[in-house]
C-alpha cells in the first residue's frame, strides 16, 4: 500500500515535471524562433536603411555613461577609456566611486589627471553622502563622483540624479564596450524619441579576447571549460533570448552590464532599488509597472549588435556566488511584483511576460534540479518504463542543445563575431558538454539560491577580476 | 513536442507506460536529425563565411588599391580602370561604391562620385527608387544620400511610399541641393509624418538650416495636430538660422499655450532665439507668468533659458522674480546661470548661502550635460 502511494506520488511529480519542461521548452522555442526572424530583419535594415547611419547633430540626446565602481582598480582605467572612446558624439561620462577600500580612486586620479570640483554636488543626490565630485584636466567629459559605499544601486543612483543628460547608459566597470556600442544601442531611441524608455544591447564573453587600447581586436572561445559554457550561454541569452522577448513585447531584464535608459522616466520610478540584489531585473519590471499604471506609451527593446564585453567568473566558487545571486535576484523580484502575476491589467508583461519569466528561471532550475533526481530513481526502482525516462532526457538534453545551436545559427547568419569555424565548432562542442554535468551543477547551484532567498540573505559576494591587458597576444 | 497522452497502467500495476517505445524512438531521431542538421548547417555556414571573408579582404585590397591610385592621378581616366578589372572585381567596386563615401573624404569623395557615375550606379540607383521592394527603394535613396546626388523633388515624391524611413531620406536628399523649392518640398514630406525621428528632424534642420522660412509660414497656419510632430517641427528651428526680416511668429508663440508640455518646452527653445524682435518679446511677456508656474519642471527650465539667452535687463529682471519662487534645483540652477553675477544677490535652495555659493563652482562644468547658452558674467 505504501509502496504504491510512493511510487504513484513519484510517478505522477515526474509527469508534472515533464509537463512542465514541455511548457518551458515550447516557450523557449517560440522566443527563439522570432528571435531568428528578427534578427535576420535588423541585419538587413541595418545595411540599406539610411537612419540607421552614423551621423552628428544638435539633435542627438546627451547620453551619460555611468560606471559605479566599487573595488575595480583592476580594469577600471580600460573601462573609462572605452567609455570615452565611444563613436557616439554626445557623451559625458560619470564614473561613480562607491567608497572603494583599493585604489580605484587613486587609479582614476593619476590616469585621468582629477581635479575638484567641489565637495558637494549642484542639488541633491538620491545616494549615500557625496565626498567630492572631480572632473578630468586632460580628457572632456568625464567626471568622477567620491561617496560613502552604499552598493551598485546606490552609485548608479548618484549617477543618475548629477548628470543632466537625457538619456543615462549603465557600464559594468568590469566591462569594455564596443566602439560602435552606443551608436546601436540609442537607434531605437532615435526613431522612437517619445515613447522608447529603455534598450539594452548583446553582452559577450572578454575571458580569451584580444585588445588593442580598450577595443577588443579578436574575438576567441575560452579554452577554459568554464569560461566556454558561459559564452555558450550568454549567447543563447542574448542572441536568441532577449531578441525574441522584445519583439513580443515581453523584455524583463535589461543587464546591468549595459543598459540604456530614459534618464527623467527612470528618476520618476525612484531609480535603481537599493534591496535587491538584481537591480537591472527590478528596474526593468518596475519601469513596465509605472508606465502601464500611468497610462504612458512607451517602449522597451534590445537591439542585438551593441556589443559589451564582460569578463565572467573562472572559478566554481565566484559562478556558484554570481549565480546564486541570480537565481535570489529573480525570485525577489517575482515576490515583490506577486500582483502583476497573471493580471490583465499588466497586458502582455503580467499575463505572459512574467509568468513565463518565473516559470523558466525560477521554478524551472528547481523542477529540473528534482527531475535529475526523481525520473532516473524512478526509472531504476522501474516505476516509469524507458520511453519515460528516455522522453525527459529528451525534453531537457535534446531540446536544450537544440535551443542552443538555434542562437548558434543567429551567430553564424547575423553579426558573425567569431570569424574561424573552429571557434564555432568548439561553441557547438560547449552546448553538448553543457548536459554533462554542468547544467545538473547549475540547478543545485539555483536549489542552494532557494535556501538562501528563504533565508533572506542579500550578499553580492566579491568576484576575481583580472586587468584586460593580461590577455592581449604576445 | 510529445503530446501529455495520458498514462497507463501496465497490467503489472508497478510499471507506468508513458508513450509506446516506438514513439519515444521516433521522437528521439526527430531531435538528432534536428541537431545533426543544425551541425551542418551551422558549421557549413561558418566555413563559407571564413572563406568568403578571405576572399573578399583579397579581392578588395586589389579594388581599392586601383582606386586609390586612380584617386592619387588627379583626373583619373574611371573608364579605362573599370574596363581594366575583371567581371568579380568590378562587383567588388559596385559595392564598395555602395558603402559610399566612408572609403575617403573630401575631394577624394567627390572623385568617386565621378567613378560612381562613369559605371552607372546613378542610373541603379533611381530604379532601385523606382522599385516595388523597400530594401531596394532604401538602397537607392542611400545611394544619392552617399554621393551628394541631386533629385527632383516631384520625383522623389513620387517614388517613396509613405514609410517613415523613406521619406526622412528623401529630406535628406532634398537637403543636397537647398533652395525654395527643395525646403517647401522636405517641410511638405515632414508634415505628412505623425512624427519624425530624430534623424529625420536632423535631415529636415540641415534643408532649412540657412533658411526656415518655410516651416514658419506652415507652423503659422496652426494645423498640425500631432504635439510630437509639432514639438519636433520646433526643434528644427532651434537648430537653424534665425530666420530675418518679419518672417510669422504665430506659430511658436501659440506652441507657449499648448497642452502639451513638450510643445511648450520646444516653443520656450526657438523664442530663446528671438529675443531681438521686440514684438516676440512683448508676447512672451504676456505668457511669462504660465510659463514660470507650469507645472512641468522642463518646461520651466526652458523659460529660463529663454530669458538667459536674451540676457537684457528686463529678461534678468524676470529671471530675478523667478528666482524668488522656484523651488526645483535643476531649475535655480538655471536660473543661477542665467543671471551670472546677480546671482550673488538671492539666496539658494538651502535658504542660507547665496545661488552664487550653491552653484559657482558647477556653473562652466559641461560634463553635467548643460549645453544651453548661458550669460556669463
Amino acid at each position: 500500500m505504501i509502496r504504491s502511494v510512493v511510487g504513484s506520488l513519484v510517478v505522477w511529480s515526474a509527469v508534472v515535471v515533464l509537463g512542465l519542461y514541455a511548457v518551458i521548452n515550447s516557450y523557449y522555442l517560440l522566443v527563439h524562433a522570432v528571435s531568428l526572424v528578427e534578427l535576420r530583419r535588423n541585419v538587413k535594415e541595418r545595411a540599406v536603411n539610411p537612419t540607421h547611419e552614423r551621423f552628428e547633430s544638435a539633435h542627438l540626446p546627451g547620453i551619460a555613461i555611468i560606471i559605479p565602481a566599487f573595488n575595480e582598480a583592476q580594469t577600471i582605467a580600460d573601462n573609462v577609456r572605452s567609455s570615452l572612446d565611444q563613436s557616439y558624439p554626445n557623451t559625458s561620462v560619470v564614473v561613480v566611486n562607491d567608497g572603494s577600500t583599493d585604489d580605484t580612486l587613486e587609479v582614476l586620479r593619476s590616469t585621468f589627471d582629477l581635479s575638484l570640483v567641489d565637495e558637494s554636488p549642484p542639488w541633491d543626490l538620491d545616494c549615500e553622502p557625496v565626498r567630492g565630485i572631480f572632473r578630468s584636466e586632460s580628457v572632456p567629459n568625464l567626471l568622477v563622483v567620491d561617496k560613502e559605499n552604499g552598493g551598485k544601486s546606490d552609485a548608479l543612483n548618484a549617477g543618475i540624479w548629477l548628470t543632466n543628460q537625457e538619456l543615462f547608459c549603465s557600464v559594468d566597470a568590469d566591462s569594455l564596450i564596443d566602439k560602435d556600442g552606443l551608436w546601436h544601442a540609442v537607434i531605437p531611441f532615435l526613431t522612437d524619441p517619445t515613447r522608447m524608455k529603455a534598450s539594452g544591447g548583446s553582452v559577450r564573453v572578454a575571458n580569451a579576447c584580444s585588445f588593442d587600447g580598450s577595443q577588443v581586436t579578436d574575438v576567441r572561445v575560452s579554452g577554459e571549460w568554464l569560461v566556454g559554457l558561459q559564452e555558450v550561454e550568454y549567447l543563447r541569452a542574448f542572441y536568441s533570448g532577449r531578441l525574441g522577448l522584445s519583439r513580443l513585447g515581453s523584455l524583463l531584464v535589461i543587464s546591468g552590464t549595459f543598459g540604456l535608459f530614459r534618464t527623467e522616466s527612470i528618476r520618476k520610478i525612484g531609480g535603481y532599488s537599493r534591496s535587491t540584489v538584481t537591480e537591472d531585473l527590478d528596474l526593468v519590471v518596475r519601469l513596465h509597472r509605472h508606465m502601464i499604471d500611468t497610462d504612458t506609451p512607451y517602449r522597451i527593446s534590445f537591439v542585438p549588435e551593441p556589443v559589451v564585453w564582460t569578463q565572467v567568473p573562472r572559478t566554481r566558487r565566484d559562478l556558484s556566488k554570481q549565480r546564486r545571486r541570480w537565481y535570489r535576484g529573480v525570485l525577489e523580484t517575482a515576490s515583490r511584483h506577486r500582483d502583476m502575476i497573471g493580471n490583465p491589467r499588466y497586458g502582455t508583461v503580467g499575463t505572459l511576460a512574467i509568468p513565463l519569466y518565473l516559470l523558466s528561471e525560477g521554478i524551472g532550475p528547481l523542477v529540473e534540479t528534482y527531475g535529475y533526481a526523481i525520473v532516473p530513481l524512478a526509472f531504476v526502482f522501474g516505476l516509469v518504463d524507458f520511453a519515460f525516462f528516455a522522453t525527459f532526457l529528451l525534453l531537457i538534453v535534446g531540446i536544450g542543445i537544440v535551443l542552443t545551436f538555434f542562437s548558434l545559427v543567429s551567430e553564424v547568419w547575423g553579426y558573425q563575431r567569431y570569424h574561424e569555424p573552429g571557434h564555432i565548432a568548439r561553441l557547438m562542442g560547449y552546448a553538448v558538454l553543457e548536459y554533462l554535468g554542468y547544467r545538473q551543477w547549475k540547478a543545485l547551484v539555483a536549489f542552494r539560491g532557494l535556501i538562501e532567498f528563504l533565508r533572506d540573505r542579500s550578499a553580492w559576494g566579491v568576484i576575481e577580476r583580472r586587468p584586460f591587458e593580461e590577455r592581449s597576444p604576445k | 513536442m510529445i503530446s501529455p497522452s495520458p498514462l497507463q497502467a501496465q497490467s503489472g500495476g508497478s510499471t507506468w507506460h508513458f508513450l509506446e517505445t516506438g514513439t519515444v524512438l521516433v521522437l528521439l531521431a526527430i531531435v538528432t536529425v534536428t541537431i545533426l542538421l543544425l551541425v551542418a548547417v551551422v558549421l557549413s555556414k561558418a566555413v563559407r563565411n571564413a572563406e568568403r571573408t578571405r576572399r573578399k579582404t583579397r579581392l578588395e585590397q586589389s579594388v581599392r588599391r586601383t582606386l586609390y591610385e586612380g584617386l592619387a592621378a588627379g583626373d583619373a581616366d574611371w573608364e579605362g580602370l573599370v574596363a581594366d578589372l575583371s567581371d568579380r572585381e568590378q562587383k567588388v567596386l559596385v559595392r564598395l561604391l555602395e558603402r559610399g563615401t566612408e572609403l575617403v573624404s573630401g575631394s577624394a569623395a567627390e572623385d568617386l562620385s565621378a567613378l560612381a557615375e562613369a559605371i552607372d550606379l546613378r542610373e541603379r540607383a533611381r530604379t532601385k527608387i523606382e522599385s516595388e521592394n523597400r530594401y531596394e527603394r532604401l538602397r537607392g535613396l542611400t545611394l544619392f544620400i552617399e554621393f551628394g546626388w541631386v533629385a527632383d523633388p516631384e520625383w522623389l515624391l513620387a517614388c517613396t511610399s509613405a514609410d517613415r524611413d523613406e521619406a526622412e531620406a528623401a529630406i535628406r536628399i532634398l537637403a543636397n541641393d537647398p533652395n525654395p523649392v527643395t525646403r517647401l518640398a522636405g517641410v511638405e514630406i515632414a508634415l505628412r509624418q505623425p512624427s519624425l525621428s530624430v534623424y529625420g528632424t536632423h535631415v529636415l534642420s540641415d534643408l532649412l538650416e540657412d533658411d526656415p522660412e518655410p516651416l514658419l509660414q506652415q507652423l503659422d497656419r496652426q494645423d498640425v495636430d500631432e504635439p510630437e510632430l509639432l514639438a519636433q517641427l520646433l526643434r528644427v528651428l532651434v537648430h537653424s538660422e534665425t530666420a530675418t526680416g518679419d518672417a510669422p511668429m504665430a506659430g511658436v508663440l501659440a506652441g507657449l499655450r499648448h497642452d502639451s508640455p513638450i510643445v511648450r518646452e520646444a516653443a520656450c527653445a526657438v523664442l530663446g532665439k528671438y529675443g531681438w524682435r521686440a514684438e516676440v518679446r512683448d508676447q512672451v511677456d504676456l505668457a511669462v507668468t504660465e510659463l514660470f508656474e507650469d507645472p512641468a519642471v522642463q518646461v520651466r527650465i526652458q523659460a529660463y533659458e529663454m530669458l538667459a539667452s536674451w540676457g537684457d535687463t528686463a529678461a534678468r529682471a524676470k529671471l530675478a522674480r523667478a528666482a524668488e519662487t522656484e523651488a526645483n534645483p535643476r531649475a535655480l540652477f538655471t536660473i543661477a546661470r542665467g543671471l551670472g553675477n546677480e546671482a550673488k544677490l538671492f539666496l539658494g535652495p538651502d535658504g542660507t548661502t547665496s545661488m552664487e555659493q550653491r552653484y559657482g563652482s558647477w556653473r562652466e562644468v559641461p560634463e553635467l550635460g548643460i549645453d544651453h547658452p548661458q550669460r556669463l558674467p
